[in-house]
C-alpha cells in the first residue's frame, strides 16, 4: 500500500532495495528512480528527499546516495543544486528528441536484453511483442507517463 | 494544608499516572515486539508470552507499593525542608529507575521467544526489503509551520508583560512560593531574576522544535500508519510546547503581580502548575492509547515491524546503538515516541546539547543578574 502524499496529488513514489539482488545499492536506486520517471511518478521539478533522508530511511551509507544522485545526475534524469534538494531534471517537462548518447545507452541496453532473449530460446517476433507489452503496460505507466500507446515521445 | 502531604500526594498522583502507562506499555508496542526483543507476531497470546507480561505487572505493583512505603516514611522521619525544597521530585526519579528493573527482567525473559539472531550471532536474511519513500520530509508537513506564531506570541506578550511592569517592581522580588502562594523565597530584581521564566520559555521552545525538526528525519517504512502517528505525536509535541509556554508565561505574570502587592494570582501558581502536570501526562497517556507505538493501534494490519532493525543493535531492547545506520531517530522498540541512534556521533551531540540547556539557561540568569 502506498502513502497518499499530502503536499503533491497522486500516490508517493518509493524505493525498495533487494539485499539478495548482486546490482549494487546505487545501481538498484538509480534503476527504481528512473522507472518512477518513466511511468510519470515522478515528474519534472519535484524535489527528491535529501541525500541524508533517504540513506538514513534505507539504512545505508550516504555515500550510497550520493552515488546514486550522482549517476542520475550524469544521466540528466536529475539536477542536483549546490545547497538545495535535487529535483526530477526540468528538461523532462519539455522532452526534446534523444541524444546520441541516451541512444547509445539504450543500444547498449537492448543488446544486454537480446542475449538474454536468446539465452532464453525467445524469437525475434516472441522478443517484439514482448517489448510492446512492456511498452504498454498500464500498471507501471501513471499520468504523465513518458510512454505513450503509440510508442512515441511526446 | 501542610506542604509535605500536598508534595507526597502529588508524587503518589504521578506514580499512579506513570504506573497506568507502564502496564498498558506491552500492549501498544508492535505485535512482533515484546519487551524490546523481535518475537513471533502472536507471542502475546501464547502462554510463555503472557507469563512475562504478568511477572511484569507484578513488578509494576511491587515498584508502586516500594515507593508508596518509602513516601510513608519520608513523610513520617523527612524534615519539613526537604518537602520545601521540591525534593520530592527525587521520588519520581527513583520510581522511574525503580520501574527499569521488572522491565529488564521481562526483556531477558523474551530473549527465550526471539526471532531474530542475538547479540554475537551472524545474521540471517533480512525480514524485509529496506524501503524509503521518494518524497522530502518537512516540518511542515505534519505541523502547519504557521501554528508556530501561537508559541511565539505567547513568550513576546510575556516578555511585553514583564516589561511594562519591571520598573514599579521592587528591588527585591518574591521568586518561589508555597502551596498556599505566599512567597517563601526572594531575590534581588535584576534582568535575569525578572525575567528567568522567560529565558526557559526560550529555551523550552527551541528545545522542543528542534527535537521535533530531527524526528521528521526519523526513518519511517512507506505504507504503514506510521505517518498518521508521526502528524499525531508531532502535533501533541506541538500542544504540549504551547501548554507550557502558556503556563510559564502564567507563572510569570503571578510573579510580577506578586512583586507589586497584588497576590491573587500567585495564589494560583500551585493548583495551576499540578494541574497542568496532570493534564498533560493523562494527555499523554490517553493518545499513547489511541496510537501505539508506531501506529501500531492505529493500524494493527500493519503493526508488524519488520524493519530490519536487528536485536543486536538494540541494547536491553531500549538504547539504539549502530554506527553504521546514518539515522538520527529512530522509533522505540518500547514505550511510544522515538530514542537516539547514539552509534551515531551527531546523535550524541543532540543528547548533550538536550542535557546542557538548563546549564545554558542557569548560565544566562547568572549572567543576566549582574546586569541591573
Amino acid at each position: 500500500m502506498r502513502i497518499k502524499d499530502t503536499t503533491n496529488t497522486g500516490e508517493v513514489a518509493t524505493i525498495e532495495l533487494d539485499e539478495l539482488d548482486p546490482a549494487p545499492k546505487y545501481a538498484q536506486i538509480v534503476a527504481q528512480v528512473k522507472a518512477h520517471v518513466a511511468a510519470g511518478r515522478l515528474r519534472a521539478g519535484m524535489a527528491l528527499p535529501s541525500v541524508r533522508q533517504l540513506a538514513g530511511d534505507l539504512g545505508i551509507n550516504v555515500n550510497t546516495v550520493l552515488a546514486a544522485y550522482r549517476a542520475l545526475e550524469a544521466e540528466q534524469v536529475i539536477l542536483l543544486r549546490h545547497g538545495s534538494r535535487a529535483v526530477v531534471h526540468p528538461r523532462l517537462n519539455h522532452p526534446s528528441e534523444p541524444q546520441p548518447v541516451d541512444i547509445a545507452r539504450v543500444r547498449r541496453a537492448l543488446a544486454h536484453v537480446r542475449v538474454e532473449a536468446l539465452l532464453a530460446g525467445m524469437t525475434i517476433a516472441s522478443l517484439r511483442a514482448l517489448a510492446d507489452e512492456v511498452w504498454l503496460a498500464p500498471a507501471q505507466n501513471g499520468p504523465g507517463s513518458l510512454g505513450t500507446a503509440d510508442g512515441k515521445h511526446e | 494544608m501542610k506542604v509535605q502531604y500536598f508534595e507526597a500526594g502529588l508524587v503518589i498522583v504521578i506514580l499512579l499516572v506513570v504506573t497506568a502507562l507502564d502496564w498498558v506499555m506491552p500492549t501498544l508496542t508492535r505485535r512482533d515486539l515484546l519487551f524490546g526483543v523481535t518475537v513471533a507476531p502472536n507471542s502475546r497470546e501464547t502462554d510463555a508470552g503472557r507469563r512475562i507480561i504478568t511477572r511484569y505487572r507484578i513488578g509494576i505493583i511491587i515498584v508502586d507499593i516500594l515507593v508508596a512505603a518509602g513516601v510513608g516514611l519520608l513523610l513520617a522521619f523527612a524534615p519539613d525542608d526537604f518537602w520545601r525544597a521540591g525534593l520530592s521530585a527525587l521520588i519520581i526519579l527513583v520510581a522511574v529507575l525503580l520501574f527499569g528493573v521488572p522491565y529488564l527482567m521481562a526483556h531477558f525473559a523474551s530473549r527465550s521467544l526471539a526471532v531474530v539472531p542475538q547479540a554475537g550471532e551472524r545474521s540471517q536474511q533480512p525480514q524485509v526489503a529496506p524501503a524509503a519513500e521518494l518524497r522530502p520530509r518537512h516540518y511542515g508537513d505534519y505541523v502547519p509551520l504557521i501554528w508556530e506564531l501561537l508559541p511565539l506570541a505567547i513568550i513576546a506578550a510575556t516578555v511585553a508583560y514583564l516589561a511594562t511592569q519591571y520598573a514599579s517592581a521592587p528591588a527585591i522580588i518574591a521568586t518561589h512560593f508555597d502551596t498556599a502562594g505566599n512567597a517563601n523565597a526572594y531575590r534581588p530584581k535584576t534582568i535575569g531574576s525578572y525575567f528567568a521564566l522567560v529565558w526557559s520559555q526560550l529555551g523550552l521552545y527551541l528545545l522542543l522544535t528542534i527535537v521535533s525538526i530531527l524526528m521528521v528525519g526519523a526513518k519511517v517504512i512507506p505504507g504503514r500508519a506510521e505517518e498518521r502517528f508521526r502528524r499525531i505525536w508531532l502535533r501533541m509535541i506541538f500542544a504540549i510546547k504551547t501548554f507550557l509556554l502558556a503556563l510559564f508565561g502564567f507563572l510569570a505574570v503571578a510573579i510580577a503581580q506578586a512583586a507589586t502587592g497584588k497576590h491573587f494570582a500567585a495564589a494560583w501558581i500551585a493548583p495551576v502548575t499540578i494541574g497542568a502536570t496532570l493534564v498533560m501526562l493523562v494527555a499523554v497517556f490517553a493518545v499513547s492509547l489511541r496510537t501505539g507505538q508506531g501506529g501500531a493501534r492505529l493500524d494493527p494490519a500493519t503493526a508488524t515491524t519488520t524493519d530490519r532493525m536487528d536485536d543486536r543493535y538494540w541494547k536491553y531492547g531500549a538504547f539504539y546503538v549502530n554506527a553504521s545506520d546514518p539515522s538520527l531517530f529512530v522509533e522505540r522498540r518500547y514505550g511510544v515516541g522515538w530514542t537516539l541512534n547514539f552509534g551515531n556521533p551527531r546523535a550524541i551531540a543532540v543528547f548533550a546539547g538536550v542535557l546542557a540547556l538548563p546549564i545554558v539557561i542557569a548560565v544566562l540568569s547568572i549572567v543576566f543578574s549582574t546586569t541591573r
